[in-house]
């Protein structure tokens, strides 16, 4: 049984306009959440599919969480960068050129392009 | 000594309806004590039931409901000598779908399943089919007249026996009296909602939370894990009462 054929489920409700979690969540540029529902196993057992349902409705609860978790700590954490001292500036010169990362940079060089340089 | 419903037949002529029909009837079980007096009131008149209990909380086990309520409709069971089915209460349906005491993160989980929002009447047709009883079966419940003049007034207007709704109340006619003489004669306590509300469970406002969280802290926790901001519920009311 597939969730549309299910009585129970049949009937759901679809944006309905006015009142939206889009419009809640203030999201200028709204990317939808996937159906929680969509890997729910229907047996046909209206008492234990809509117990499934709330199970992974519940599932969704801490996908959206945890998703939301690893956005944040992407958007926030600062640890990707480093930094290389040396005791002088021409060692500092003499190091990129050998390298041949002088024409990238001598202070701030972007990580990709040093890879790139480097054959990484 | 059961009270007069204007123009209406007496609960045991109601009754005798539906034995003379010769098929079972489902049951609303909330597990309160109206939903119990039923229930015992058909069993006299040897109309066969079948009992269903709809949940307001999904429970930690899938297909169950918080645990005192468990607790009151598992003692049902074994005292009344059946099954309680338990299916989800469509105010469950709609207290999701219209966000109530979710977060802004959860809403569009939430719109994403696109959960339907049955009606009472729908919830109903669903499981007679479910439980392979015809679509005209008799639903019974605990409704009486003398609980408010608003159910009175219903009574009087759209009838005790509701041909088109297949709604019945078997003891529309008994005072408080008979229904806890007809308990207290089967011996059958209370459940122990009665000793938290005064009532059976059936809502998210302060009246269930604050019992709920006093004396059920697990029950309340899943009760968060469903409707996070019900919290705010018992700030509001500790705010006002300072």
């Amino acid at each position: 049984m597939t969730r549309d054929a299910s009585a129970l489920t049949g009937r759901r409700t679809v944006g309905t306009g006015g009142r939206t979690a889009a419009n809640l969540t203030g999201r200028t540029k709204y990317t939808p959440e996937p159906d929680p529902l969509t890997d729910v196993d229907y047996t046909g057992d209206l008492q234990e599919d809509t117990a499934r349902e709330f199970t992974a409705l519940e599932q969704g609860y801490r996908d959206r969480a945890k998703n939301e978790a690893d956005r944040f700590k992407r958007a926030t954490d600062s640890e990707y960068w480093f930094a290389v001292c040396f005791t002088s500036r021409e060692e500092k010169n003499a190091f990129l050129d050998r390298l041949g990362l002088t024409p990238i940079g001598d202070k701030y060089l972007p990580g990709d392009a040093v890879a790139a340089a480097l054959n990484l | 000594m059961p009270t007069i419903i204007k123009g209406q037949p007496t609960s045991p002529e109601i009754r005798a309806a539906l034995k003379a029909e010769g098929r079972p009837v489902l049951v609303a079980f909330s597990g309160g004590k109206d939903a119990i007096a039923a229930e015992l009131a058909l069993q006299d008149a040897g109309v066969p039931s079948t009992l269903v209990h709809l949940y307001f909380i999904p429970g930690r086990q899938p297909g169950h409901t918080l645990s005192f309520v468990e607790q009151g409709l598992t003692d049902l069971e074994q005292r009344l000598g059946k099954p309680i089915h338990r299916y989800p209460h469509p105010s469950l349906y709609r207290w999701l779908n219209n966000f109530v005491y979710q977060p802004p993160e959860r809403c569009e989980v939430i719109e994403a399943a696109r959960l339907p929002t049955p009606t009472y009447e729908d919830m109903w047709r669903y499981i007679r089919a479910d439980l392979g009883f015809p679509a005209d079966t008799w639903v019974a419940d605990g409704v009486r007249a003398a609980d408010s003049i608003v159910r009175r007034a219903s009574f009087v207007r759209h009838g005790v026996m509701k041909p088109t709704s297949r709604k019945v109340s078997p003891i529309a006619d008994w005072l408080i009296a008979e229904v806890r003489e007809r308990i207290a004669t089967a011996g059958i306590p209370l459940p122990v909602d009665y000793a938290l509300f005064g009532r059976s469970f059936d809502g998210l406002d302060y009246r269930f939370l604050k019992p709920i969280h006093d004396h059920y802290l697990d029950d309340y926790a899943r009760i968060l894990d469903w409707f996070p901001l019900a919290d705010l519920e018992l700030f509001r009311a500790e705010m006002e009462n300072r």
